[in-house]
């Protein structure tokens, strides 16, 4: 494809992923969808209601395993996004026999009134494996309302209710996740979203706009900031962050360690988003174990086991102290169908050292990977820890400016190669396996991305 | 300590249920719920728990001791009854094909639940947006809504739930969320829900319902001028049941002022009320729905917000950027439920025992000056008591004694308000399974009445 014919992609519209209004997409459908997966789109378009980051869909799968996803016609992929619920693979099979014995025990079900074993075992076992002093959960079934479930507790605990958090992160799609995100895509458009929320850069050590190499100036600058707003404005509820950002920043301990601190002073919770980074994507069971330890830990995604919807928090005991309040009334708190694919999952992951793998292999695809940089311009960066990587690539080393158009020719090229992955902020190529990812795979995942990113280099967009 | 809100359902924190708990409980279960209250964090509605669960089926849940109960509450997810074999078969089929769906890709699973629940809605609706849970739901349809008007104020009711997260409890009338939380949502407006029974606008004392809580929303959209949305369940909880009239008042007032009437069917969507959907029996239809709950077949959490020819405008954005968005097994899940209420029914048959059980309860409340109205529309019925049917005092001691009464012969329910009893069994009880209901709730009324 001819750059200068390709549709001009703004930073923007793919902030949050590769978006499905692209030309390149429309290229990938006539290039790729067969007449069955075609038909099968169609009816999805005709039923769902669209939105930019699903329908109208890209193919359409039938099976799942492992780091594969496989669409209708039999094409696999190494899956290097999943949604991020993939962490003990897809289709799990040990999860999937827990699920099903659970489901003969006709235990279903749990009226919010009454407990079960299974949820109460789950929450035992998260007050075990979560860091420092975490011990108390609280279960619902999506992220979203799991941020919302901590930023709400803050409010109860603090008497606040303002929040910071940082630009460009996500947190989820309701109204005060989305708020306290810092994406263009959930927000504009819609009019006045939850008051009191504020917003920061989240540190940036390659793109931090002083032009400081040096880390500790940078940290420096971004505490200020946050300094700032809380002697400017008090009444500040909680600062919500992912530890490690999605693109993937790894901040300094020191950087999170100065923000706890900030906390303190001023009456603020730390409520760590690790939905994503938890159970073992970042080498550590939970990545705050890089940092500190937060007021509130909010985990989703992986815990029901790549199957089940499934997310909560787990906070500190002396936080226990909402009275007649009800700050996580859903349904489906204490479904012990969900709890069991959680601990399955947990039992999975221990069993067989994925922590220690995701550390490994990600060790390994980082040092391929920072070679692949010096080989390839367009690679302007690598990121990440663990299995949590991302590649920041751009159109000229010195100015650092986005190859947007490049990011997304490559992604759909190497997605004809059996490698899938999401694009974000429009730039950066994420790469976020399953943990029980081989080193060989990890090999054949650099492999296509070095002959892909090289073919653009050379104009040859898709 | 502060007062304590009963609004949403019976409370965790009176002396009445320590006293049940005492009475009922061996030391296993104390010990579960012992550790229920050390890992899980306290809130009312939930921890700390009544009893602990082994398992549940059918009509029943079944307590760590082997003692079962009628379910006549079941967070109203069980339609097709707890643990329904055909609902489990097809999720096991589906964990073998394709347990999850990345969001970029579709499945055919999902597909024919998005094409099935266009197809039983009535014509006119042709687009479905699917996520986890019906707050998300909740939240969806605000969204669309505001992209749709390009406004973004809402009126909603007093007293409603449609969620836990900010929006929901901005729109939701209850202080038990809203309380100590700061500012909700710019531009929630709320108006009383129409209670003939209660009528804040005095109706009682004319004869009756005269549809001033339509006109006063009526008065709203037009003082406002630019409300997005009137979102509103149907019937509401209590279950007090509007006149149609009442509904389709306000369904021309939101035409004439370009708002959008929103529907939240999340607990008694799917046959409860008689009808697949519960607007079906006002004669009126909505712009948008949103079902819950029992979509998931009492194990999957599952809602979908359904919407009418039109509303598909928000291409462009994000509405519901939810993980398992088109999760095959939850789809699996929701296609086996839908069937099996088809196939056995179930909305005609929750008609059927619902008109009966509404007779027998008319008969109930002239034997007992406890009971100071019944209510109610298919398998959704409510039992008010009072202290005095003429000052209509709520008897909110009186109708948690009667709960506890009721749990120790088996029968489980809801409170709501305080004073009102409700009842919601799955729609495949049997004529005689809800005459043993009725008679265990009779002893127990009876029971707090000679205690009086």
């Amino acid at each position: 494809m001819n750059f200068q014919n390709s549709i001009n992609l703004s930073r923007f519209e793919s902030e949050q992923g590769d978006v499905n209004t692209t030309r390149n997409r429309q290229k990938y459908w006539e290039r790729n969808l067969s007449e069955t997966a075609g038909s099968i789109c169609a009816r999805d378009n005709k039923y769902f209601l669209h939105q930019n980051l699903s329908t109208p869909v890209m193919n359409v799968l039938s099976k799942a395993h492992g780091i594969y996803i496989e669409d209708i016609d039999g094409n696999k992929y190494m899956d290097m996004h999943g949604n991020g619920v993939h962490n003990a693979g897809f289709n799990n099979p040990e999860i999937i026999q827990a699920i099903k014995d659970q489901l003969d025990t006709q235990m279903t079900f749990c009226p919010r009134r009454y407990t079960n074993s299974t949820a109460v075992d789950l929450a035992q076992k998260l007050a075990e494996v979560t860091p420092g002093d975490l011990c108390k959960s609280l279960f619902c079934p999506g992220g979203s309302e799991a941020i919302e479930m901590a930023i709400t507790l803050a409010k109860q605990v603090t008497g606040h209710f303002k929040t910071i958090s940082f630009w460009d992160s996500f947190h989820g799609a309701g109204f005060a996740a989305a708020s306290v995100g810092g994406e263009e895509l959930f927000k504009g458009g819609m009019g006045p979203m939850m008051p009191g929320a504020m917003h920061v850069e989240f540190p940036n050590y390659y793109r931090n706009p002083w032009g400081f190499s040096n880390q500790e100036e940078v940290d420096k600058e971004y505490l200020r900031q946050i300094k700032t707003i809380l002697e400017r404005e008090p009444g500040v509820a909680a600062i919500i962050g992912e530890p490690i950002s999605a693109t993937p920043v790894v901040p300094s301990k020191n950087y999170w360690e100065g923000v706890k601190d900030l906390c303190e002073r001023y009456g603020a919770l730390v409520i760590f988003d690790e939905i994503i980074e938890g159970f073992g994507r970042t080498g550590k069971m939970f990545a705050s174990e890089h940092f500190i330890t937060p007021d509130v830990l909010v985990l989703g995604k992986s815990m029901g086991g790549g199957l089940l919807p499934f997310a909560g928090i787990v906070t500190k005991q002396r936080y226990d102290n909402l009275k007649h309040r009800s700050i996580g009334h859903y349904t489906h708190e204490k479904n012990a169908l969900c709890s069991t694919a959680a601990l399955a999952e947990m039992e999975y992951i221990q069993k067989n050292n994925l922590v220690e793998n995701a550390a490994m292999v990600g060790a390994h695809a980082m040092s391929r990977l920072n070679k692949l940089k010096e080989k390839h311009p367009l690679i302007g960066n690598i990121a990440g820890v663990g299995l949590h990587l991302g590649i920041d690539l751009v159109k000229d080393p010195k100015t650092k400016e986005r190859a947007v158009e490049e990011a997304d020719s490559i992604m759909y090229k190497a997605m004809e190669r059996g490698l899938a992955f999401k694009t974000i902020e429009g730039n950066i190529i994420t790469l976020r396996p399953a943990l029980t990812i081989t080193m060989d795979e990890m090999d054949q995942v650099v492999d296509i991305l070095d002959d892909t990113i090289g073919e653009v280099e050379n104009g040859k967009f898709y | 300590m502060a007062k304590l809100h009963r609004s949403e359902g019976d409370i965790n924190l009176s002396p009445l249920r320590e006293k049940w708990q005492k009475e009922n409980l061996d030391d296993a279960t104390l010990s579960l719920l012992e550790e229920d209250s050390r890992y899980f964090l306290k809130q009312s509605l939930s921890t700390p728990c009544l009893n602990g669960m082994k398992t549940c089926e059918g009509l029943y849940i079944e307590d760590l001791q082997g003692r079962r109960y009628m379910d006549f509450h079941g967070n109203n997810v069980h339609q097709v009854g707890f643990a329904n074999p055909e609902v489990i078969e097809a999720v096991k089929n589906q964990l073998d094909e394709l347990a999850f769906c990345t969001r970029r890709y579709t499945n055919r699973v999902a597909v024919d639940l998005a094409k099935k629940l266009v197809q039983i809605a009535p014509d006119g609706f042709d687009k479905v947006l699917l996520c986890p849970g019906g707050t998300g739901a909740i939240g969806m349809a605000l969204k669309l809504a505001r992209v749709a008007t390009g406004r973004h104020k809402t009126i909603s009711m007093w007293d409603s739930f449609h969620g836990a997260s900010l929006d929901a409890i901005s729109i939701g009338g209850e202080a038990i969320f809203r309380q100590d939380m700061g500012p909700m949502m710019p531009g929630t407006e709320h108006a009383p829900p129409p209670d003939e029974y209660r009528c804040i606008f005095g109706c009682a004392d004319r004869g009756g319902c005269d549809m001033t809580c339509a006109r006063y929303i009526e008065y709203m959209l037009e003082k406002e001028g630019d409300i997005a949305a009137v979102i509103a369940e149907p019937i509401r909880s209590t279950p007090y049941i509007p006149k149609p009239e009442y509904w389709q008042i306000i369904r021309k007032a939101c035409d004439k002022h370009g708002t959008l009437l929103i529907f939240d069917e999340v607990p008694h969507c799917l046959g409860r009320t008689g009808k697949m959907f519960t607007f079906e029996n006002f004669n009126v239809e909505p712009d948008m729905v949103v079902i819950g709950k029992g979509l998931g077949g009492g194990i999957f959490p599952l809602a979908a917000l359904i919407v009418r020819k039109g509303l598909d405008l928000a291409a462009t954005r994000a509405l519901g950027h939810y993980t398992h968005e088109k999760s095959p097994v939850g789809c699996a899940a929701a296609l086996a439920t839908i069937n099996y209420i088809e196939k056995n029914k179930l909305a005609e048959h929750a008609q059927n025992v619902g008109n009966y059980a509404l007779s027998q309860l008319k008969k109930m409340q002239e034997r007992h000056h406890l009971i100071g109205d019944v209510r109610g529309l298919g398998l959704f019925l409510g039992i008010e008591l009072v202290k005095d049917r003429v000052t209509k005092i709520r008897a909110t001691n009186e109708a948690e004694a009667v709960m506890y009464a009721a749990l120790s012969r088996g029968l489980s329910f809801k409170i709501t308000m305080g004073n009102i009893l409700t009842l919601t069994p799955p729609l495949i009880i049997t004529q005689e399974e809800m005459d043993q209901a009725l008679s265990i709730l009779e002893e127990s009324i009876s029971e707090i009445e000679i205690r009086r």
